[in-house]
């Protein structure tokens, strides 16, 4: 994906935006910084065999849900993929493509 | 605390439709189609409204966005309409027969001009939140095109979630992110208005003897709408605990409304019928799944209605006559239903487990427009229609109201109410500018 550099005029006007909103919160950078750091567990957990939901959050040590919440955000920007079913719980494998190469983060 | 800035607005409709919903388009369609120029404001980022995240419609399990998309197209196409949407309505005020209305248009830091709807921005962009539009289930970006066929598609930034690293100003092919965007405060004339400001539900937490706070798995009925929706966040029916194919599942009746004890003593009109086709949809979906409803009485009074609860039955979901008193959060993620049923006289106090249960809850207004506007509510909080034989007139004249702003109703009633509403609206105003013409011609001959 191409970058450009943000124009002076960008940069003024974000920081307003950043003065205008409070600032970055706490929780907000907690949010981040949990966020990626669950994601690049998941990648490196998916890319030596597909797993379920569940695995992953024993795996991991995060609730059912929230390890499934991960999953859904990365199906949906194009980073994992169904594969298959493991008794009651769905397998989600990693793709590894110019697709998903592009939309991961 | 957002700024805003303040002005009027130069474009006067002839009407305005406040909410973008199935009821919204519906009567903006039908006004535009004869002629008059519409205003359709909707709150959020895209026009649609409940119904184009509906997996299908009851009793022709039709495909529900395949009859919402198509007006939702032809809304956004149309000469004589034009669509505002991340716009809220703060007030009307009539002056001499002419409606001010208030709008607030939210900023949404892309310049709609400019965004060709790409979604590089959303892409690129790192903070990721659980999506309100898939019932929190789903994941969404802080900046990005509300769902796949949303209209306009256009990115939205939310600054809640925002955090302001620029990436998606770095990568925008169009340079369309205005980052010092601001809110707008806008009053448009006109000389009509129709409120088609839909529903909202009660909490899953209403009755707490449900307790929906304890286990992911007590759902709201939105929430099964989303899991069956072929482009709902799992792309199949999973159980929001931990992603298990679910093989019993619950729908527990009147769990929000028929209860003088929380507030909503009428009944939501829409419960039964949406509870029977989500089990039909469910039986296809799952098909070695046990499926019940929990049920008082069944309420299918529509046109082909009985038929499709009978079909329903012959499909083998399990309807058991009763009301649930209790639902606890066992081992697994499992809930026990204790329930009280009339069907077994000898043993009417019954436990049922479930691994997942959908919870029926109470249709209510959606829009508090007390003191803001003209229109008054009735004792129910929606929109107070005094005239039995014409549902779409409201205590305010040039006021009217469509679909279930005005009370529970289901889709069908929701579309022939906005057609009337319509109506009512140019007879209104065909009748409004010929005593203005007559008026002036008057006063033109008497000089």
């Amino acid at each position: 994906m191409a970058m450009k550099t943000l124009t002076a005029q960008q940069k003024q006007a974000l920081t307003t935006m950043r003065e205008r909103i409070g600032g970055i919160s706490e929780e907000k950078k907690q949010h981040a910084k949990q966020l990626k750091a669950a994601r690049k567990a998941i990648i490196q957990m998916l890319a030596e065999k597909p797993a379920t939901a569940p695995d992953i959050a024993a795996a991991l040590n995060m609730p059912s849900d929230e390890a499934l919440w991960h999953l859904t955000g990365m199906r949906k920007y194009g980073q994992i993929i169904e594969a298959g079913e493991e008794g009651d719980y769905l397998l989600y494998a990693l793709v590894v493509s110019d697709q998903a190469a592009a939309t991961s983060h | 605390m957002t700024p805003t800035t303040e002005q009027s607005n130069a474009y006067r409709p002839d009407a305005l439709v406040v909410g973008g919903g199935i009821a919204g388009m519906q009567s903006a369609l039908d006004l535009a189609d004869q002629g008059l120029k519409v205003m359709l404001v909707e709150r959020g980022p895209s026009i649609g409204g409940h119904m184009i995240a509906l997996a299908k419609v009851f009793p022709t399990l039709d495909c529900a966005s395949c009859i919402t998309a198509p007006k939702m197209s032809a809304s956004s196409h149309h000469d004589n309409i034009k669509i505002l949407v991340n716009t809220e309505v703060q007030g009307i005020q009539t002056l001499n027969g002419v409606h001010h209305v208030k709008l607030l248009k939210k900023a949404t830091y892309v310049n709609f001009d400019k965004c060709i709807g790409c979604r590089l921005c959303e892409y690129a962009c790192d903070a990721e939140y659980p999506d309100p539009l898939e019932e929190g289930l789903g994941a969404k970006r802080a900046i990005g095109v509300a769902f796949t066929n949303a209209i306009p598609q256009k990115a939205v930034l939310d600054p809640e979630l925002c955090a302001t690293c620029g990436t998606c100003a770095r990568v925008c092919p169009t340079d369309a992110i205005e980052f010092d965007q601001q809110a707008e405060t806008v009053i448009v004339q006109t000389d009509a208005v129709v409120v088609a400001s839909g529903f909202a539900l009660n909490s899953l937490n209403v009755k707490p003897q449900y307790n929906a706070a304890r286990s992911k798995n007590i759902i709201s009925a939105l929430t099964m709408e989303r899991l069956l929706a072929p482009h709902g966040p799992y792309g199949r029916v999973l159980r929001p605990s931990d992603g298990k194919i679910p093989s019993s599942v619950a729908f527990v009746q009147c769990a929000g409304s028929r209860d003088a004890s929380i507030g909503v003593s009428y009944c939501s009109r829409v419960c039964c019928m949406y509870a029977i086709k989500q089990a039909m949809l469910l039986s296809g979906a799952l098909p070695i799944a046990d499926i019940t409803i929990y049920y008082m009485d069944i309420r299918a009074f529509g046109k082909g209605y009985e038929q499709f609860y009978q079909n329903a039955k012959a499909m083998g979901v399990n309807f058991v006559r009763g009301k649930v008193a209790r639902i606890d959060p066992v081992d697994d993620g499992d809930l026990s239903l204790h329930v009280e049923t009339t069907e077994d006289p000898e043993n009417f106090l019954q436990e049922h487990r479930h691994d997942l249960v959908v919870l029926a809850q109470g249709m209510l207004p959606d829009w508090d427009m007390s003191g803001t506007t003209p229109v008054q509510r009735s004792s129910d909080g929606f929109v107070a229609t005094p005239m039995l034989t014409s549902p779409t007139l409201t205590t305010a004249q040039g006021i009217f109201v469509a679909g279930v702003a005005a009370g529970p109703k289901d889709i069908v009633d929701t579309i022939a109410e906005a057609g009337a509403a319509a109506m009512q609206v140019s007879q209104y105003l065909y009748q409004k500018r010929s005593a203005n013409v007559s008026e002036s011609q008057t006063a033109v001959l008497v000089g």
